[in-house]
């Protein structure tokens, strides 16, 4: 079985390793750890940078990338004791590039955290995890992390009683 | 480990449970098969001769599920070792019935069928599946058989023929 795990961020990348670990998997299977790093859009803007300081920039986000990528690769390799885990930093738009790599490497199953990074994605399912959902060509685990859903209710709580202020 | 599969008489869940008996669970691992029957909209205001047929499809559709899902039951059970399966037949809307089920039973995952292929490659997840995933307070799996290139290409030259 190939399993291919998408992360983005750390605190959520933690809680997916927790879930990969402890699934019951099919002896001898393939992992894949990836993370896509979106390019900079700064679109008309980019002149106001100097070139230099933008390829940075990009060279910096790749090895964070690398590091997220190496701490998830580690939590598996340190419970499974197998070499097979890839690990992968790609660049592009994350929605295709996780479902490219998925097709391109002949991934069983996916697996993708449950939130989105920004405003209200953050309460949702996140707009990548739903786009890869629905263009997967395999199945596709959305792991929904403990911790928020605690804060998943402080925060609509939260936000019950902002509308209840504006409201006389 | 408690895992809701939710079910209905579509193919795809006929592969959904090919695909779950194929998986390895652990040991003691419990199943809910949940299946959700949609009522009708019946006029309850009124006494109307079609109120009392769409009663007897309603309950003719119950029964069916019923035998369904005891079907399922016992395919799990004969293929997976040690585990306990049980059946839960709701009625009312599937997608709040089911996250409802997950939280009255405090799921540890939901698997449900992706729905769609077969119409339009672009749109690869039905409503119910949808929602369940963006609301279920635990985690979800898509569940989809692999496909291979050679099925796409063949799925996406329909769909632009359509």
């Amino acid at each position: 079985m190939k399993v291919l795990i998408a992360v983005d961020d750390r605190a959520i990348a933690s809680r997916i390793a927790d879930f990969v670990t402890r699934h019951n998997w099919t002896p001898a299977s393939d992992f894949k750890v990836l993370t896509v790093v979106e390019p900079l859009l700064v679109g008309s803007y980019m002149s106001v940078f100097p070139a230099p300081m933008l390829s940075e920039l990009r060279q910096d986000m790749l090895s964070k990338g690398k590091e997220l990528v190496r701490y998830v690769a580690l939590a598996l390799r340190d419970s499974f004791n197998s070499t097979r885990i890839e690990e992968e930093v790609l660049e592009g738009n994350p929605k295709e590039s996780i479902v490219r790599c998925a097709r391109d490497w002949g991934a069983d199953v996916i697996v993708v955290g449950s939130h989105g990074r920004h405003g209200l994605e953050r309460l949702m399912l996140g707009s990548v995890s739903m786009a890869v959902a629905s263009t997967a060509p395999c199945s596709v685990i959305v792991v929904r992390p403990d911790f928020l859903k605690h804060a998943e209710d402080e925060c609509a709580h939260e936000q019950v009683s902002q509308v209840k202020e504006l409201v006389p | 480990m408690k895992i809701i599969i939710a079910i209905d008489d579509s193919p795809f869940s006929e592969r959904l449970l090919e695909t779950v008996v194929r998986r390895h669970w652990a040991p003691d691992t419990q199943f809910k098969l949940l299946n959700v029957v949609e009522p009708f909209c019946v006029d309850e205001d009124e006494e109307r001769e079609y109120n009392t047929i769409f009663n007897e499809v309603f309950v003719r559709r119950k029964e069916h599920a019923a035998t369904m899902c005891a079907e399922a039951r016992k395919r799990l059970e004969t293929h997976i070792e040690q585990c306990h399966v049980h059946y839960d037949i709701r009625q009312g809307d599937p997608k709040q019935q089911i996250i409802q089920a997950a939280i009255d039973w405090d799921a540890d995952r939901i698997l449900i069928g992706a729905h769609g292929r077969e119409i339009c490659p672009h749109n690869l997840l039905g409503s119910v599946s949808r929602s369940v995933a963006s609301h279920a307070p635990c985690t979800v799996e898509i569940v989809r058989p692999k496909v291979t290139r050679r099925e796409e290409k063949v799925a996406s030259s329909l769909c632009r023929q359509v």
